[in-house]
């Protein structure tokens, strides 16, 4: 089978939608990513000077009383796990492991997604309400 | 503060250690290579740049390390002069 073959071959295993929302992901978390890394690591730099502490809890909480922030924040995790786990998904099937478990792949990936996704939003709580 | 706060503020101080910091930038120079491989990689799903695909490859690449290298040069004083996150 030739290399382009291969390709067409392992995207059927993965399937159009795996295709579809890897890309979707993809975009929406080059805009995420731009937010965040100008938001949490530039924009509050011209205030510090060398030896400050350059990120706290005080400041991230201020951050996080606007709504912005949060859907950036949550969104981004969201997307992260989407696009992480989906991408870890086709890998395994490019190489032809656990074919057979599909189904077991899928719904064992969206619990460990889901599951993240809770606990990420649970880790943020005490900055949103503090 | 709260004990969340304090927390996380020990945290933050606590990866503002060399080796933690050095894993950052490998985390800046692997998500902007991947960021540009990826969108090499769309190009050609949407048919643009096939017949080229050595040039696009190393248009994306340079973008990659004028990217890592203004990473780099805007926090370089933050760098070696931290006290925290």
């Amino acid at each position: 089978m030739s290399m382009a073959e291969q390709r067409i071959a392992t995207t059927k295993v993965a399937g159009t939608w795996a295709w579809f929302f890897q890309r979707l992901s993809a975009v929406l978390l080059v805009v995420f990513l731009a937010i965040h890394i100008y938001a949490d690591h530039f924009m509050d730099l011209d205030d510090k000077t060398p030896g400050d502490q350059l990120i706290t809890f005080d400041e991230v909480s201020i951050r996080l009383d606007q709504l912005l922030y949060i859907v950036v924040d949550y969104g981004m995790l969201s997307m992260v796990l989407l696009h992480g786990l989906n991408g870890l998904r086709t890998v395994m099937f490019d190489f032809d492991m656990f074919v057979k478990r599909k189904k077991m792949v899928d719904v064992g990936l969206w619990v460990l997604g889901i599951a993240t996704l809770i606990w990420g939003i649970v880790i943020l709580l005490p900055f949103i309400s503090g | 503060m709260s004990e969340d706060g304090a927390d996380f503020d020990a945290l933050m101080k606590a990866t503002s250690k060399p080796l933690l910091v050095a894993m950052d930038f490998l985390l800046v120079v692997v998500v902007i290579y991947h960021a540009m491989n990826g969108f090499r990689v769309v190009l050609f799903d949407m048919g643009i740049g096939i017949r080229r695909q050595k040039l696009v490859f190393w248009i994306c690449m340079a973008v990659s390390a004028v990217m890592i290298v203004a990473g780099i040069w805007a926090l370089w004083e933050f760098i070696f002069t931290s006290g925290g996150g």
